[in-house]
């Protein structure tokens, strides 16, 4: 239904729609909040005429001004009178207003895409309606959205009148555009097209004439048409749309985490070196450690890349990266927005001492069938999405990696390398009513690596094959209950081989299967209580049922700590063995809001219970852990620009799987512990500018490290861990076509391998992490963008001497202290070109992303000779050059 | 988990360290190998040390080498194969030297363990006590390390392989490096009671060690919780056949594959690139092959080539 109005006068019959927004009462406290999160306004789509008093035609026109507080669904609930219409009649007025305003719909306003309740003011003005006009023609239903309809008294005669009608979609993906001003030939004639993005006049003189298209969101244009006698004219107008996307901002969720990072939108997927993926984005953050070409790792303010949870609509994956940090396990397009928590964070998660990642994916569109087909060197992929029926709509996307067709230019017949990579994502949508919505995911992720290298020597021949994936489905149920509470309530299942490894290494056979059953529910129902309390009840269980059968080394993989470890005596374990391991805990949160929304507590509570039992040889043993987790979250608006925060939390971590698996771990080890202390500052001094910095640190407990003595059990908690440190994030929003940001970590991570032991450096300490990010936008569809990073190296474990092991015939190393040496700085520029040419049903995309533009011989590791007497740096990525192109629809 | 594992696998596929020295020319004092005889000696027997050592330092000839052995009974830590303490200290109480014989020899008794107190077996189920071979010369000093299997009583003990010899193909008129036993006989290696093989300057050669039959020793191997040996009930058992892996080094010229095998045991001379020490050496070129298996079993051989 689109708006028509007229300008003159009366003419202007609509009721004023002046938005002004103030969020709801949790929300309030964001409007001063120095940053706001991204918000789009509700956009009102079915409007109800009031009934006009008896006294209009005397009064002229009446306003009365109410408010009204629109839940997520965009559904008014309480509507309060604000101004009334005042004299004798007051009531009446008031009264009519207030009844058509309770059925007014909106497409809901949304924070950070989400939608969100939001609060309204809104004047409704009541004014003579003229005489209708003579239709000549039937037409499609006339869209009223005003109190009255337009006067289209014109003084052509009413065959020289014709209906027209069309649609406005944004070029290049054909999003329906609403609130575009829609003018014939200057005139007064002014449409506004409805949440479809349609438009009808009802009668249009013939002849030519030029129609003129405005929007904040479009590049105006102009269209000439003629309108020819008898003939209805029905168009699709597709403008271009001006690119308003952002990228880094500060979200807000009913409690503001202290630190929070939020990537979304088309820009993130632009920053070079990151092939357009949004998860690879988070490597640029503050806070996050360089990550090696090949690892693919995320650590966070001095934790281990496996402290970090990573999750998809709440539900916890295993993994987010295929082989090689190539590309992540979920495609970027499904990802509605990226929420990165390096530390401090809210009750609703946990089991992790490191941060968590958040990932929240899109609902799919509804206005007709859309997707995307994307190629590059390093795999390919597509999506589709659309409408199935009145409110279900779907999504179906896959990606496989064609590295394996590339390889074999690379590779030679004494070693072979075949990995393959495939995820998938599909889903469905449904909104069952105007409050309750319906979503079901399934996604996953397959590995296959097959390496073979031949040699010589018998005992260097190896051949590995190994096949790991995941599999997730899950049902999300959110209900929105009246005054803005809402439940939301997502069982999953899935299942995971996050080891499946066979391997011959000369004489010794490796293999290591690992099967996992996982099972989960997240529920929680937030709900404001009062204008100044509001709290979020939740339940969060995940169940693991794992399987193991391997016959590898009893030491495991290397593990942090070991220093760089080699030549240890390979001792072999064989097990088939069962564990279980649950996890539940509920939690509340509280936030308390004081001075209209300048000081924010936020008291929050966390009951962690784990359970672990595992069978063996007919050997059980069991164990249960229970922790209350109390966290605190303070906010101080000390300025509308600037705010303080606080937050101090404990968390608890399950051991990892080596460690927990019988016959290669301990499995009485206890959960890790840490305890997170932040404190920092946001502001927005400028337009477009946002300035986060924070102090940070990390006290952790019963680290899980390898047992000492000869008869000590294989792992125990006797390790302990610090990282105190200062990050900042100076942030452009686009601006003139710019945008970019600057962000600074300097920390220390240190640890301890038993309590009598001094403190050495963690493996990924990295005193300086500074990332320089910036992109401006060219006419024509051009971008261009750079990143560049400067990275203390990472330490390293310095050789002291050698022996000549006559057992194998090589020599073996003796190390100085484990991390005591470092490797040489690293710094890398990277530059992407975009290229975009947007079609009326179509857009085609190019890029061009060069990392290691000016080939930075960076150091990775050290190579040695035979005899360790001479070293020299392994460098890594001399200069990747990918190219990429696409195809959106 | 596995990721860091596949990468170092990748890094040293396609390392480009192809700059150092490679292993197989030996120019200066190095131990190549120390065999114990018998290779496998339980608590109080007895065993003969020899170690094959060589100083080409072409700054040190005639220079006197010294050879000191220890005995260094510490077990390590898990993960850690010889306790860097037996690598750094000269004497301590877990350091017993052993007196040097004739010819560079020493003698060894394994000192009394019972199979719980010598740590985590390896993956042929062997548990072991270092001994240290410290050479001196001038002012260098190497330290190699062999680590003297201890016999548990209840399984076979482990016996050295024997070398058989060195077979060789040289290279045709036209250039060409003919496959051992397909087009060319091979001819057995000289050994060093005879006068060395002539090979012409910038020749290449094709070599092919053997071992005497019965080197390969089938033996039986552990798994399960190794922590708990003595208990039959939680350990499996698999049998295998030992891989006798031949190492060969020379003075002079380039070594092709400087390990190899059963499958792929031929590897190359290649004497284009010569280095000074040769020309000292008036034309010798040595060559030495040494034969490993798992276990800790070892023999060795020299010979000698004469570049003309």
């Amino acid at each position: 239904m689109s708006a028509l109005r007229q300008r003159t006068y009366l003419p202007r019959l609509v009721t004023a729609l002046s938005i002004a927004l103030a969020l709801a009462p949790a929300w309030a406290f964001a409007e001063d909040k120095p940053v706001a999160p991204v918000f789009v306004q509700p956009v009102l789509t079915n409007f109800v005429e009031a009934p006009a008093p008896e006294s209009l035609p005397t009064r002229g026109p009446v306003d009365v001004v109410v408010v009204l507080d629109l839940d997520e669904s965009g559904v008014p609930g309480k509507v309060e009178l604000k101004t009334s219409a005042g004299g004798e009649d007051a009531a009446a007025y008031d009264e009519a207003a207030i009844a058509a305003v309770k059925q007014f719909r909106f497409r809901p306003g949304t924070a950070d895409g989400k939608p969100v309740p939001v609060r309204v003011t809104y004047r409704y003005r009541f004014v003579l309606r003229p005489a209708p006009p003579v239709e000549p023609v039937a037409t499609s239903p006339a869209p009223v959205s005003d109190a009255s309809a337009p006067d289209l008294a014109a003084p052509a005669s009413e065959l020289a009148r014709v209906p027209f009608s069309g649609q406005v979609l944004r070029a290049g993906d054909r999003t329906p555009l609403s609130g575009v001003s829609v003018t014939a030939d200057d005139s007064e004639l002014e449409l506004i097209t409805d949440a479809n993005g349609r438009f009808a006049f009802p009668s249009l003189p013939i002849g030519k004439r030029i129609f003129k298209l405005r929007s904040g969101e479009i590049i105006g244009s102009e269209i000439k048409l003629e309108l020819k006698a008898g003939k209805r004219l029905e168009v699709t107008w597709y403008p271009a749309g001006k690119e308003r996307y952002t990228s880094t901002v500060r979200g807000k969720r009913v409690v503001q985490e202290t630190v929070e990072y939020v990537l979304s939108g088309d820009e993130v997927r632009r920053i070079p070196g990151t092939q357009g993926d949004t998860l690879k984005a988070v490597q640029n953050l503050p806070g996050v450690a360089r990550s090696a070409f090949g690892g693919g790792q995320i650590a966070v303010w001095g934790s281990s890349p496996g402290d970090t949870r990573s999750y998809v609509d709440g539900v916890a994956i295993p993994l987010l990266f295929h082989f090689g940090g190539l590309r992540s396990t979920i495609n970027s397009e499904i990802i509605e927005n990226l929420r990165f928590l390096p530390g401090g964070y809210s009750a609703d998660y946990g089991r992790g001492t490191g941060g968590v990642i958040l990932v929240e994916t899109k609902r799919p569109r509804a206005d007709g069938i859309h997707g995307f087909v994307q190629v590059d060197l390093i795999d390919g992929s597509l999506m589709l999405e659309g409408k199935l029926a009145k409110n279900l709509s779907f999504s179906v996307g896959g990606r496989r990696s064609w590295i394996d067709g590339l390889l074999p230019l690379f590779t030679t017949s004494d070693f072979q390398l075949s990995p393959v990579y495939y995820d998938y994502q599909a889903r469905l949508s449904w909104r069952a009513t105007p409050r309750d919505d319906v979503d079901v995911l399934l996604f996953g992720s397959d590995d296959v690596v097959n390496i073979q290298l031949k040699r010589p020597d018998p005992a260097l021949s190896a051949a590995l094959n190994s096949h790991n994936y995941y599999h997730r489905a899950l049902v999300k149920w959110t209900h929105r209950f009246a005054h803005g509470a809402t439940l939301t309530v997502t069982p999953s299942a899935g299942y995971d081989v996050p080891f499946n490894i066979s391997a011959q290494f000369g004489n010794i056979p490796i293999k290591i299967d690992a099967r996992t059953a996982v099972y989960s529910l997240r529920a929680v129902a937030r709900i404001p209580i009062t204008r100044w309390l509001r709290l979020d009840a939740g339940l969060d269980f995940e169940g693991n049922r794992v399987d193991v059968s391997a016959f590898a080394p009893t030491m495991g993989p290397p593990r942090e700590g070991d220093g760089n470890m080699v030549g240890g005596p390979s001792s072999f374990s064989k097990i088939d063995a069962s564990y279980f391991i649950h996890r539940v805990a509920p939690y509340l949160i509280s936030e308390f809001s004081f001075l209209d929304g300048k000081i924010s507590i936020s008291p929050q509570l966390r009951l962690e219970t784990y359970a672990f039992s595992s069978f063996q040889a007919g050997q059980e043993y069991s164990h249960a852990y229970f922790r209350p987790e109390p966290r605190l979250q303070l906010r101080f608006g000390v300025h509308p620009r600037i705010a303080l925060k606080f937050a101090v939390g404990t968390y608890n971590q399950v051991p990892d799987a080596v460690a927990l698996t019988p016959g290669f771990g301990t499995p009485s080890v206890k959960p890790i512990i840490g305890v997170h202390y932040v404190g920092g500052i946001e502001a927005k001094p400028w337009t477009g500018g946002f300035v986060q910095a924070q102090l940070f640190y990390k006290d952790i407990s019963d680290l899980i490290v390898r047992g000492r003595g000869v008869n000590d059990p294989l792992y125990t908690n006797d390790g302990r861990g610090r990282v105190y440190g200062a990050d900042l994030l100076v942030r452009q929003e686009l601006w003139k076509g710019f945008f970019g940001w600057l962000s600074y970590t300097v920390s220390r991570s240190e640890r301890k391998d038993d309590a009598q032991d001094p403190w050495r450096v963690f493996r990924l300490d990295q005193t300086h992490i500074f990332t320089l990010i910036g992109s401006y936008k060219l006419p024509k569809g051009y971008q261009v963008g750079l990143r560049f990073r400067v990275v203390t190296g990472n330490p390293v474990t310095p050789v002291r001497g050698a022996y000549f092991n006559n057992n194998d015939g090589g020599y073996t190393p003796v190390y100085g202290d484990t991390y005591s040496g470092r490797l040489a700085t690293f710094h890398q520029l990277d530059l992407r070109f975009d290229k975009a040419w947007t079609f009326n049903r179509w857009k085609l995309s190019v890029y061009l992303d060069i990392q290691n533009l000016y080939y930075a011989k960076n150091p990775e590791g050290i190579a040695y000779n035979y005899d360790f007497s001479q070293s020299q740096p392994i460098t890594g990525l001399p200069f990747l050059p990918v190219f990429g192109l696409r195809g959106d629809f | 988990m596995r990721r860091p594992a596949l990468i170092s696998l990748l890094a040293l596929a396609l390392c480009g360290c192809d700059s150092f020295e490679p292993a197989t020319l030996v120019q200066s004092l190095r131990v190549l190998a120390m065999v114990a005889e018998p290779a496998e000696i339980g608590s109080g027997e007895q065993a003969m040390l020899r170690a094959l050592v060589v100083d080409l330092d072409p700054n040190a000839a005639g220079r006197p080498v010294s050879l000191e052995w220890a005995l260094c009974d510490k077990v390590p830590r898990p993960g850690v194969e010889i306790d860097p303490d037996c690598f750094d200290l000269d004497s301590a109480d877990f350091i017993t030297p052993l007196p040097t014989l004739a010819g560079g020899a020493a003698q060894v008794t394994m000192p009394r363990h019972s199979i719980s107190d010598l740590g985590l077996p390896d993956s042929t189920g062997g548990l072991y006590v270092p001994v240290r071979l410290r050479v001196r010369s001038g002012g260098t000093t190497v330290t190699a390390f062999h680590k003297l299997r201890w016999k548990a009583g209840f399984i076979a003990a482990n016996t050295n392989p024997k070398l058989a010899g060195i077979d060789y193909v040289p290279t045709e008129a036209d250039g060409e490096l003919p496959d051992m036993g397909q087009t060319v006989t091979p001819q057995p290696l000289p050994d060093d009671a005879q006068p060395p093989l002539e090979l012409p300057l910038g020749g290449k050669l094709r070599f092919r060690g053997s071992a005497q039959a019965g080197s390969a020793e089938p033996y039986v191997t552990f798994s399960g919780d190794l922590s708990a040996l003595s208990d039959p009930s939680k350990i499996t058992t698999s049998s295998v056949t030992e891989l006798i892996r031949f190492f060969w080094y020379v003075s002079a010229g380039r070594i092709g594959a400087d390990v190899t095998g059963e499958e792929r045991p031929d590897t190359t001379l290649d004497t284009t690139e010569l280095t000074s020490s040769l020309e000292a050496r008036a034309g010798l070129v040595d060559l030495w092959l040494v034969a490993r298996e798992e276990r800790g079993g070892l023999d060795f051989m020299h010979r000698q080539l004469r570049l003309k």
